[in-house]
């Protein structure tokens, strides 16, 4: 470890904002946005501007921005549609004492376009759509357990929470792992809690941290439906991550299951703060008697940015161009690896691709990578996988690939 | 994450032998004045409870090593009644003595063995005169992130959330040090198995937290300073293998809890 700061003038005035912040902050910056979880003194803290697929950081660096604010910008920073309809929404009132018409446009939009969706309702954050999903379960079972999968992300609220404050035993006794891909341990938890179990959330895909992100093995995701089938207990989609940037149908359409409750965030309304869950119409009644409210969870603003959101990514067919321009990184990726003679594990689908650094199971080079990136101009998260919005071109691709070959370069001499 | 209430005295007990006593090789390594305390203690020393804890220290020419296992043969042997009766003696409470089983006719011995336990004392508490010497915070630091790492193999091999928090999560090699200093507290995670120690690492470690003052380490140990803040601002360094550094982070922040030092 380096006995001299790593830290440049390059982040000077995010080092500022950040000494004011740890003063009245706890932890200066909390959460996934924490520099400790990113890079500690080689990356920016604090954002200035953004437009398109391109940001601005307090220092007056700009990045192609391969995290997209983790994920809620899809379609590009400050997109002219989106902005158009939040701005109209906003002349005629967000907060009101009823919910907007918007509420209902947008509830139809997405009972239309999400497969197998027949009611929806409305949050502000993926968190609050997986808790509420799981009570719903709960509700409509008579049962109390959970499974989910060993190294998934399901949100902040106690019974979730990969943290440690705070938190009882009690918390998360109803809620048990089994390893994604493996059947055996699946079968192993519905032996054990089988009788009781309300529900199994489950992702995709699965795009742990520090890790690659792991497709489903052939006939997984479809034996787990068929076991919550047989068993009684419900099938809930975690699609916050990955939901419309694979499909707009939902990305269970392309992974092929039929879940029976379905949790949406991040791309949904292009940075407006909206999470949505879809659910399947008998479980209409139980999911009317679970308590959902929040003082700004019918904000109207977010509402109508979400529908002009969704519009665009149906009528541009973006998680197909998404998928086209990601393939350009991740074929350039793999070509950059066997150039430097740094294999990489290029891994997850183009539009929200990862690539890490073979024998590197420590992440140091990854780390080291990462911080050279974003010297170089690209902004994106040594441990985390990344995000593409349609905003990225095949040739900011392509520019990015050339930051990457600057920055192996660099390592090989090193 | 909470304090095992009903394995508390245990834990503190095995704490108090496995990491505080068993720190007595490193304060000689790191402190003259009780290398020459400790000359004149030769032999086995070990201390031992009714529950089945012990702890033996082999010392010879005022340096001392951990033996593994009870030894048949010891030259001074203190046995305790009970794991709270060790929490008293090493709490400084309580009045009720150990039973001497070896060495109550090497009058010598026990008097260098109080001595060389003051000086652990007097490093591992220290008055604030004494942290005012820069040398003496180091030798504090040192020793306390040696104790902060024995306390942690003894968390996660007693306790059964602790170890299932870390069988869970990334294993590795973590260093803990000060920046620039080759010496370091280290622990590893391997295969169900934790080590610890202190000294010069034999290979890279897969994780490391830094810290880029004495003083800074101290506040830290003490479980008073905003630890994500001081990274973010440079204070302390981590790199690598980040969640087995948040998973050891939740344990550490457990220790002042179970020990008073």
């Amino acid at each position: 470890m380096s006995e001299s700061p790593a830290f440049s003038s390059r982040y000077n005035e995010s080092l500022r904002l950040f000494e004011r912040a740890a003063s009245v902050i706890p932890g200066g910056i909390y959460g996934h946005h924490s520099p400790v979880s990113v890079l500690p003194l080689a990356s920016p803290y604090y954002a200035q501007s953004a437009y398109g697929g391109y940001y601005r950081d307090v220092d007056g660096n700009q990045y192609l921005d391969l995290m997209c604010g983790y994920g809620p910008i899809v379609l590009g920073h400050v997109t002219a549609e989106v902005e158009e309809a939040a701005e109209h929404q906003r002349r005629i009132g967000n907060c009101f004492n009823h919910p907007a018409p918007v509420m209902v446009e947008l509830a139809e939009w997405l009972t239309t376009h999400i497969d197998g969706a027949d009611w929806t309702v409305f949050g502000k954050n993926g968190s609050d759509m997986t808790s509420w999903a799981l009570q719903v379960a709960r509700e409509y079972t008579s049962r109390r357990k959970l499974l989910k999968v060993r190294g998934a992300y399901h949100g902040t609220h106690p019974w979730a929470t990969p943290g440690h404050g705070g938190l009882i035993e009690e918390d998360k006794a109803h809620v048990h792992d089994f390893v994604w891909n493996d059947l055996e341990s699946f079968e192993a938890q519905i032996n054990a809690h089988g009788n009781d179990l309300a529900a199994v959330m489950i992702t995709p895909y699965h795009h742990p941290v520090f890790d690659d992100q792991q497709w489903a093995s052939e006939g997984f995701l479809k034996q787990v439906q068929r076991r919550c089938r047989e068993i009684g207990a419900l099938l809930i989609l975690d699609d916050i991550r990955a939901g419309f940037r694979l499909n707009t149908a939902g990305s269970h359409v392309t992974v092929g299951i039929e879940p029976d409750l379905m949790c949406y965030c991040k791309a949904i309304a292009n940075g407006y703060p909206v999470s949505a869950c879809a659910g399947v119409a008998a479980l209409k009644p139980a999911a009317s008697r679970v308590f959902l409210t929040g003082s700004y969870w019918n904000g109207a603003v977010g509402m109508a940015a979400a529908l002009a959101t969704l519009r665009v990514l149906e009528r541009e067919n973006i998680p197909k161009r998404l998928a086209r321009v990601g393939t350009v990184l991740q074929e350039g990726m793999r070509s950059l690896g066997k150039k430097h003679a740094l294999p990489v594990r290029v891994s997850g689908p183009p539009a929200l691709p990862y690539m890490r650094f073979e024998n590197d199971p420590a992440f140091h080079r990854q780390q080291r990578f990462c911080a050279l990136c974003m010297e170089g101009g690209i902004f994106l998260h040594p441990h985390h996988n990344w995000f593409l919005c349609a905003a990225h071109t095949e040739d900011d691709m392509r520019h990015a690939l050339g930051i990457m070959d600057a920055a192996m370069g660099r390592m090989e001499n090193e | 994450m909470l304090v095992n209430q009903e394995r508390l005295p245990h834990i503190r007990c095995a704490m108090h032998l496995n990491a505080v006593f068993a720190s007595l090789p490193q304060l000689l390594d790191e402190l003259p004045e009780a290398r020459v305390q400790a000359e004149e203690l030769q032999g086995v020393v070990v201390l031992s409870t009714r529950s089945g804890l012990h702890t033996a220290l082999a010392i010879e020419d005022g340096h001392a090593r951990r033996l593994d296992a009870l030894p048949k043969r010891s030259d001074v042997r203190i046995h305790f009644l009970s794991d709270a009766h060790v929490n008293a003696l090493f709490d400084c409470r309580g009045f009720t003595l150990p039973v001497l089983l070896r060495g109550w006719c090497s009058p010598g011995k026990l008097r260098s063995l109080r001595r060389l336990m003051g000086h652990l004392e007097c490093v591992l508490k220290p008055d604030a005169e004494a942290l005012a010497s820069p040398a003496f915070e180091l030798v504090h630091v040192h020793l306390s992130l040696g104790v902060m790492v024995r306390a942690l193999c003894e968390l996660i091999r007693r306790d059964a959330e602790a170890s299932a928090l870390m069988a869970s999560g990334s294993q590795g090699l973590v260093a803990f040090g000060l920046l620039g200093e080759k010496r370091t507290a280290w622990l590893r995670l391997r295969g169900g198995e934790v080590t610890c120690g202190y000294g010069d690492l034999l290979e890279p470690p897969d994780a490391e937290l830094r810290f880029t003052d004495a003083a800074l380490a101290r506040a830290v140990l003490a479980d008073c300073v905003d630890v994500n803040a001081r990274i973010g601002s440079g204070e302390i360094r981590v790199a690598g293998l980040l969640p087995l550094l948040d998973n050891l982070g939740a344990l550490m922040q457990r220790i002042p809890r179970y020990l008073n030092v």
